[in-house]
């Protein structure tokens, strides 16, 4: 009987429209209209402009360096998804299947970077990173997610494993297959739940992460996303319409990827964190 | 070979409880290169295990980041960056700050996810919208507030509009409001993330449960208090645990916004972290903040496992 709808659950439905309305629709109104101004018309950003300005949109792809930073951040993000898979996706195979005690005393050492929030090494490492003469490069920035991504993801692929049966791995090596073939045509295929799981939250936080960036590419000739629409704060001080409409730019993408596979990473991202 | 044949027979391996005995999984375990690990481990030694180590260390030190030699010091750096003006209201602000938007984000995520675990029809749409901040860079998140909290800004006409013009504030240069205003947009970017384990979370809940207690004459509120709130702990668990380590490192939404200021009323460790450790070359003082801050992390994770673990007992 509570699981009818019935007039309580319609107001219900109806006061959630609204805060959903405040929520997201208000902002993202906001966004577009202002985005859309000339930078001469002043006054409240809800009325509507009075000439549409397109202007706004090509002064920030142009004056905000985006086509670069599009092209640095699509490529680092994939760059470092494909290796976290495969890193993590074979560093977990041993440590799955070996039951000896250097295994397990290797998954301790993985897990601990769990515990120990990032930031710790953060000075240490940019020292590093300086004094091999990789700063103003994307290096730091694939090494630093590669690495700082094991831990999490090795211990969603190992949990995965050990509860995968093993016949399918005994079976292709009674059909005489090789330890390397039965890796990448047996286990690998079978884990691609979490596969899946990992390359979402990867992407989406590789894509949108801004502090590692300001570090490492603050003031050199590259860029990513976040950064670019940081400096856009300094370039058009008080130019909203620019700064909105560069905004607009760089959230489109990840809004298509999100809206297009909702259902998976919003699980993806639960299903994160039950590791 | 009686695993070969049940095979053959059936088509799919069968799931045995105990394999061939230890022998059949050591030879397996035997076939299994162990050199896979060998990559990651050494990129992840490199980039977190080391410069950690070295920060936990350098703390206690008098190194100055630029040359390699260092005594041990023992305390000396906490005292010296305690006795930096700004330190000690910057922790105040990150212990504010985190509670703010833990005890914020906890109910806002329940409440969301409460109202969307009902018969309501479009609840696959608003979960879609409430979640959508989630997926949105800091950067962005950091701008549109930054603009709607602007003294002429669209906040403060929303409240001209509703007749409260009283309540108007410059919100984010105002001491008194302004580290709330910046919580308020955590939530904003992050209760959807909060809703979507309390909706899984929920998924566990038995609704013949709810239904009995009903039957028994239990109102909304007390079915919600003792019988969803109890099975609901390990998700307020993990959501409290998520939302302290989250809420202590807050930094992109700040660094846009305010880069702490004005004159430090919204600065953070994190914040302080870098604009005065980092960017200045301070690098002692950067790295005694950061290993504060981890402690900091870490006791208030492990007092929130005991505090939990204890209830559930």
């Amino acid at each position: 009987m509570l699981n009818r709808y019935t007039w309580k659950t319609g107001m219900l439905e109806a006061v959630l429209w609204v805060v959903a309305l405040l929520f997201f629709a208000v902002p993202m109104y906001l966004l577009v209209n202002v985005a859309l101004k000339p930078a001469n018309e002043r006054g409240s950003g809800f009325a509507l402009p009075e000439r549409i300005e397109w202007k706004n949109f090509s002064t920030a792809w142009v004056d905000g360096n985006l086509p670069q930073a599009f092209g640095t951040s699509v490529a680092i993000s994939v760059t470092v998804v494909v290796l976290v898979v495969l890193l993590a996706a074979m560093a977990a195979y041993p440590l799955s299947r070996i039951t000896r005690k250097w295994s397990t005393a290797a998954f301790a050492y993985f897990i601990a970077g769990i515990i120990v929030p990032g930031g710790l090494g953060m000075i240490p490492l940019y020292l590093l990173m300086r004094d091999a003469g990789l700063l103003g490069t994307v290096w730091p920035l694939l090494i630093i997610y590669v690495g700082g991504g094991m831990p999490f993801n090795i211990l969603l692929y190992t949990i995965f494993l050990r509860a995968l049966p093993r016949e399918f791995e005994e079976a292709a090596r009674i059909d005489g297959a090789r330890p390397m073939r039965i890796f990448w045509s047996v286990v690998f295929p079978l884990m691609r739940p979490v596969t899946g799981t990992i390359v979402v939250l990867q992407l989406i936080g590789v894509y949108n992460d801004f502090f590692t960036p300001l570090l490492y590419l603050g003031g050199s000739d590259y860029t990513t996303l976040p950064l670019a629409l940081k400096d856009f704060s300094s370039q058009y001080f008080t130019d909203w319409g620019a700064i909105f409409a560069g905004l607009i730019m760089a959230m489109i993408p990840v809004l298509v990827f999100y809206l297009s596979l909702q259902k998976h990473i919003i699980r993806g991202f639960a299903g994160g964190l039950k590791g | 070979m009686t695993q070969l044949s049940e095979i053959q027979r059936t088509g799919v391996p069968a799931v045995r409880e105990e394999p061939r005995g230890p022998r059949g999984r050591r030879r397996l375990a035997a076939q299994v290169p162990w050199w896979f690990l060998l990559p990651a481990f050494v990129i992840y030694t490199i980039v977190v295990v080391i410069p950690d180590l070295q920060a936990m260390v350098y703390a206690f030190t008098n190194w100055d980041g630029l040359t390699d030699r260092f005594d041990f010091v023992g305390f000396d750096n906490f005292v010296k960056a305690f006795e930096s003006p700004y330190a000690l209201p910057s922790l105040i602000n990150t212990l504010l700050l985190t509670l703010a938007v833990t005890v914020v984000q906890l109910i806002v995520g329940l409440l969301l996810a409460l109202a969307l675990n009902t018969q309501v029809k479009s609840r696959n749409v608003l979960r879609v919208v409430f979640f959508a901040p989630v997926v949105l860079t800091s950067v962005a998140v950091g701008y549109i507030w930054k603009y709607m909290y602007a003294p002429t800004g669209a906040l403060n006409q929303i409240l001209d509009f509703l007749g409260l013009g009283v309540l108007k504030h410059d919100w984010l240069g105002d001491p008194s409001v302004n580290l709330w205003a910046i919580a308020f947009m955590c939530v904003w970017q992050s209760a959807g993330f909060t809703m979507v384990i309390f909706l899984a979370g929920l998924q566990g809940v038995d609704a013949e449960l709810i239904e009995a207690a009903h039957l028994d004459g239990a109102g909304a509120w007390t079915r919600f208090w003792y019988v969803v709130r109890p099975l609901l702990a390990p998700a307020i668990l993990i959501n409290a645990v998520l939302c302290v380590s989250g809420g202590l490192k807050i930094f992109d939404q700040i660094y846009i916004t305010t880069q702490g200021g004005p004159a430090h009323t919204t600065s953070t460790l994190s914040t302080l972290t870098y604009t005065d450790g980092f960017v200045t070359g301070d690098y002692s003082f950067g790295v005694t903040l950061s290993v504060v801050l981890t402690l900091l992390v870490s006791v208030v994770t492990v007092v929130q496992f005991r505090l939990m673990s204890k209830k559930g007992a």
